[in-house]
């Protein structure tokens, strides 16, 4: 048996797009009606990189063979909140799952790749800093900075401008 | 068919979520000083953010550049304890607690929820509440590398036996279901989602179950209803999946 579909008014508060769950312009916003979804902690869009993260989260001292820390636990943390508000940003105008490593230092690093610009943000225990490139040069084509927040949208538009 | 809620030996919940949220807001300084004050039982804590465009997807016309305005907010604290089993989230506009998997029993969830809402309530006596739900996030490994989701799901779209193809690599269903006997919303989403194990095809079954305009309601009726969603949670479950999957997840 097919679901019954139908129109009911009363119910229209429910359905009703907050301006936080999509873009202003959607072509669809009149004919998809959302709601906004109670806040997990972990977005069930974003399982395979919270997966990447739990992966890094067991690895040992000298995972790599040459005597790298282990990934810290504050800056795991601190990678799976930033995933989360960088998911909830770039949704809204289009999503690309990073690749997810560990640096030697035990910080988590997130890359994402588009044309030749590349982002990569490093996520410490108590800081977390982003670099910028687009192309070879390392001194014209490069830049970096300190995230003040736990995400910097700018970053975003950036790579997908 | 039996809706009956069962404790499965293996429960497929990879999230279960309680939500409370509250208005006026809670200010910046008082979520900080509960965060730090839980320290002890959450030692892992990351700052929440919230960030909004304006402007964004507007056609300008030849003439005129639209420039996005970003705006971005400290929303509270993401804390997660030490096990990396629980999560707590202060946010100015509510609270959340979740359970991670592997998943255990509600009661001692709930109680523990509670606990930690009661603290968070102290920062907001006279804020009103606005919002409560129950959120339940499945993920079904089946182990195999090709499904026929009615095997296992009540729910599931069908593909007309005259395509050409019948083949599917990606679905996404969502319902919003209105609870009328309850008074509430259920937003029930089933997915295939990228596999848990390999070489299994892994299924997303998230039921969220919410209420609006309870500004009226004490903290007593929250929880009370919310004990309701569970059973309406328990029974959406329980309908949505055939004893295959029964089978499955109580081995």
């Amino acid at each position: 048996m097919s679901a019954t579909l139908s129109v009911q008014p009363m119910w229209d508060l429910y359905l009703r797009r907050s301006f936080d769950s999509g873009p202003t312009s959607n072509a669809f916003s009149h004919l998809v009606r959302t709601t906004p979804s109670s806040q997990a902690a972990r977005n069930p869009q974003l399982t395979s990189t919270h997966d990447e993260i739990d992966r890094l989260a067991k690895l040992p001292v000298g995972w790599d063979g040459h005597g790298s820390a282990r990934p810290n636990e504050f800056a795991l943390e601190r990678g799976r909140q930033l995933i989360e508000d960088a998911y909830q940003n770039g949704a809204e105008i289009g999503w690309e799952s990073p690749h997810v490593s560990a640096s030697e230092d035990g910080d988590v690093v997130f890359e994402w790749w588009r044309g030749i610009r590349k982002l990569t943000v490093y996520v410490g225990p108590k800081e977390t800093t982003y670099l910028k490139s687009w192309g070879p040069n390392i001194v014209d084509d490069m830049a970096d900075g300190v995230l003040e927040g736990s995400w910097e949208a700018a970053l975003w538009i950036w790579l997908l401008a | 068919m039996s809706l009956q809620p069962r404790h499965y030996k293996h429960a497929p919940i990879v999230e279960a979520v309680i939500e409370l949220r509250v208005a006026p807001f809670v200010t910046p300084a008082k979520l900080q000083d509960l965060a730090r004050a839980l320290n002890a039982k959450f030692p892992l804590q990351a700052p929440m953010q919230l960030t909004q465009f304006t402007a964004v997807g507007l056609v300008p016309s030849a003439d005129q550049v639209v420039q996005p305005t970003i705006l971005q907010s400290a929303v509270g604290h993401r804390l997660t304890n030490a096990g990396n089993s629980r999560v707590a989230q202060l946010r100015q506009d509510g609270f959340a607690y979740s359970h991670l998997a592997p998943y255990s029993k509600w009661s001692p969830f709930r109680s523990e929820a509670r606990e930690i809402w009661s603290r968070f309530r102290a920062l907001c006596p006279d804020s009103k509440l606005t919002r409560c739900a129950l959120r339940f996030i499945n993920r079904i490994d089946i182990p195999s590398e090709k499904v026929e989701l009615e095997d296992y799901f009540q729910l599931y779209p069908q593909v007309p036996k005259s395509l050409p193809q019948q083949d599917v690599i990606g679905e996404t269903l969502s319902l919003q279901m209105p609870q009328n006997d309850i008074g509430c919303m259920a937003n029930v989403v089933q997915a295939l989602v990228p596999p848990g194990k390999p070489g299994h095809v892994s299924i997303l079954l998230d039921v969220d179950i919410f209420r609006l305009q309870i500004e009226d309601w004490d903290d007593d009726a929250a929880w009370s209803y919310l004990e309701k969603m569970r059973v309406r949670k328990n029974e959406i479950f329980e309908g949505c999946i055939t004893d295959r999957t029964r089978e499955l997840i109580d081995k």
